[in-house]
């Protein structure tokens, strides 16, 4: 069954409207969003959060519509490019933070926290303030939080664009591993074509708000139209 | 979905109405009233009187010419500091402000100990006293402005062969217009509405100002009518200051990288070392040796004669100065949350305006505007101190505004949208991520109004019941009986408590400076 379906999405944006048809994610599943500055990948983010309301349309998680519901119900977690961690937090506390929210008791909350910490490689950090931390080590610290709170999909806009390249190959591979070992969903919006073709099973292509293509990485490398794959090449 | 707006709109009203309902009860309707009266009270022109002619000229002059002497000196010294980096700039730039969050009353007394009778009285003590308070506010504004400026056109016009001093004044002056004017209004409205510099240095009837009038006129005189024609003058004059201010302030901001290159830094280290040396012998000669004056005194005409009644008045000015700041953040914060979380752009720019606005009227014409409005809050023991904390909190929302509102600019709407995103609703986002991220915006913005409520003086003179002494009214009724050894311990007292507050706001701007990321 498909973790997330969106069937028939309107979002308006003043004169700016995306159109998504239909779109499913399975578990386990990382689908790539790329597309030319104003295409509407933001839009689309915006939409799927909560964020700007849908003109009509259906967008489910986990079977459960979720189109009306406010972003703290969807069970969405999101993560940007800057990670934006709480600075006043440790960085153990960052990490309990969606799991607190749920009244989770301190313990239990911290046996989890550390769990996802070693995950990420990360363990020695925990009692660190959250600005004393380095750009990689926070971007992980960020990717920890949005994995632990235990929300059915993943929502990462643009998640390795503010890390240095040998630090964004090490967290591409981390997060296709925790994708598939979690049974999450995963939606990466990027511009960069490499982080989609190492992560994405398919990825969608975005033009004046109309989807233009939605293929996987390799069948998008070898798209007849060259529009297409200019997107991709650039 | 509609109970959802319903809420909405719920929680909108609740958070804008107290201050709504403050500025409009306690600001908009006494000044209203106060231009109603002036046409309808009044029976003679003061404009035939010749005397009232003259003061008024005075009143202006004196404010044109401080407030030229203010940003003169002010532009020098943003421009050494920001663009010739002489030593102790950073020291300069601090000083700026605690010279600027000092009583007027504690500078007079600072200037009279240091310059004496002679020179202190009449045009020299007037122009160096509003010189002392007003000078922080240029060198901050233009200095900020030279900082921020487009330095791109000036590397050009360079490397085309325009010389620096050309540069100069045809493109790095032209693009602190709006600083200039801005900074030359701010610095006429405070000097044209200082009442103690002029009260204390003034010296007689030839140096009185519109403010000592009005002092005059409600205090000792008892002439009301004649107040409220004084009080409307300087509320309309304030009220076309406010608004030139207003179309100065153009918000421009540079986007992206800035070039580091420095057109105007002075490579000769010897020019830079003599020319820091000269102009701290200039600002010290003029600035500094008030400040020492004030201190010596202090220390050295301490009696403990006055320990037990200094305490007395420092838990009252303790007190007011506690209420001023919870009055004051109750309801700015809610107003301002509005603002920025919940999206609240249409009351935006106007409500601003209204929270900001009292800062561009005199102390004493808002007091006034209040007695008379409210008749019942002066001379009375019960409500009187409720119009010394009105009239203070009025004064001290839109010094304490500009702390919160710098606060809340500084929070990225994106950790609000992570903490939505792990399931946090409205009220969790406000205790979990905003409330701390807020704290020190919050206590700055509470020292700010402390230290204002620890200095004011006039709702103390309106207001205050008998029975209440604070610091700033002890030293106000130890000067004006030439009870000097008094006045120098209450001042003292007053300035240790402001370099304390002025202390704790450095470290505070400078933690907040290291903090973010």
């Amino acid at each position: 069954m498909a973790l997330v379906k969106i069937n028939q999405l309107k979002v308006r944006q003043g004169a700016f409207e995306l159109s998504i048809p239909e779109l499913r994610i399975e578990a386990g599943q990382i689908l790539g969003v790329m597309g030319k500055s104003g295409a509407g990948k933001t839009t689309f983010l915006h939409a799927l959060m909560g964020f700007l309301p849908i003109v009509s349309g259906e967008i489910e998680v986990r079977g459960q519509s979720v189109g009306n519901l406010s972003t703290e119900k969807r069970g969405i977690a999101l993560m940007f490019q800057k990670p934006w961690l709480f600075e006043h937090q440790t960085v153990i506390e960052n990490v309990g933070f969606g799991l607190a929210i749920q009244g989770i008791p301190k313990e239990a909350r911290l046996v989890q926290a550390r769990d996802w910490l070693k995950k990420m490689q990360i363990a020695d950090l925990e009692e660190r303030k959250a600005w004393e931390v380095s750009g990689g080590q926070a971007q992980r610290v960020a990717l920890a939080r949005a994995m632990a709170v235990g929300f059915p999909v993943l929502l990462l806009d643009e998640p390795f664009s503010a890390v240095e390249a040998p630090l964004r190959k090490d967290l591409r591979k981390l997060v296709r591993d925790l994708i598939q070992e979690s049974q999450k969903a995963a939606i990466v919006v990027s511009h960069d074509w490499r982080d989609l073709e190492e992560l994405a099973a398919h990825i969608m292509v975005l033009d004046r708000g109309k989807i233009i293509a939605n293929e996987t990485p390799q069948n998008l490398k070898t798209h007849p139209d060259l529009q297409i794959r200019s997107i991709c090449e650039s | 979905m509609d109970t959802d707006y319903e809420q909405k709109i719920t929680m909108n009203w609740i958070l804008t109405l107290p201050i709504l309902v403050f500025m409009v009860s306690f600001f908009v309707l006494p000044i209203g009233n106060l231009f109603l009266l002036s046409s309808s009270v009044v029976t003679e022109n003061i404009f035939q009187d010749p005397y009232f002619n003259h003061v008024l000229r005075f009143t202006y002059l004196q404010a044109a010419y401080s407030a030229f002497l203010s940003v003169g000196f002010g532009f020098v010294a943003a421009f050494l500091i920001k663009e010739w980096r002489i030593f102790g700039g950073n020291l300069l730039w601090s000083l700026g402000l605690l010279f600027s969050s000092l009583p007027s009353i504690v500078v007079a007394l600072g200037l009279l100990g240091s310059w004496g009778p002679s020179i202190g009285f009449g045009w020299t003590g007037i122009l160096i006293g509003h010189l002392f308070l007003n000078f922080g506010i240029p060198m901050r504004l233009i200095g900020v402005a030279l900082q921020d400026r487009n330095r791109t056109p000036e590397l050009l016009a360079n490397s085309l062969g325009m010389n620096k001093r050309r540069v100069f004044f045809k493109i790095t002056l032209p693009q602190l217009k709006s600083s200039l004017m801005a900074s030359w209004i701010l610095s006429f409205l405070y000097s044209s509405t200082s009442l103690f510099i002029v009260m204390f240095l003034g010296g007689g009837p030839r140096f009185t100002t519109l403010e000592v009038l009005l002092y005059e006129a409600v205090k000792l005189n008892l002439n009301t009518p004649k107040a409220i024609q004084i009080a409307s003058l300087q509320a309309l004059i304030g009220g076309l200051l406010f608004l030139c201010y207003y179309r100065m302030q153009k918000r421009r901001v540079q986007e992206g990288q800035q070039p580091r290159v420095n057109l105007f830094l002075m490579e000769k280290n010897w020019v830079r070392v003599s020319v820091s040396l000269v102009f701290w012998i200039i600002t010290f000669s003029v600035l500094g040796i008030p400040l020492v004056f004030i201190l010596k005194d202090a220390v050295w005409d301490w009696s403990s004669n006055f320990t037990s009644s200094l305490l007395h008045a420092t838990a009252s000015s303790l007190k007011i100065g506690l209420c001023v700041v919870v009055l004051g953040n109750c309801i700015l914060y809610p107003f301002l949350h509005y603002i920025y979380r919940e999206k609240g752009n249409l009351l935006r720019s106007g409500s601003v305006w209204l929270v900001i606005l009292p800062q561009f009227f005199s102390g004493a014409v808002v007091a006034f505007a209040l007695s008379v409005f409210y008749p019942s809050l002066r001379g009375n023991d019960e409500w009187g101190i409720l119009g010394v904390v009105l009239t203070q909190t009025l004064f001290a929302i839109p010094l304490m505004y500009f702390a919160l509102n710098e606060g809340f600019e500084r929070m990225a709407q994106e950790r609000f949208w992570i903490a939505q995103s792990l399931g946090a609703n409205r009220w969790q986002r406000f205790f979990h991520v905003e409330l701390p991220g807020m704290r020190r915006p919050l206590l700055l913005s509470m020292l700010i109004g402390f230290g204002f409520s620890l200095g004011e003086v006039v709702s103390l003179l309106l207001f205050a019941p008998a029975h209440l002494q604070t610091l700033s009214l002890t030293l106000f009724q130890a000067m004006s009986r030439y009870r000097f050894q008094e006045a120098h311990a209450a001042t003292g007292v007053l300035l240790v408590m402001i370099v304390i507050l002025f202390l704790i706001m450095g470290s505070l701007e400078e933690k907040d400076g290291s903090g973010q990321n």
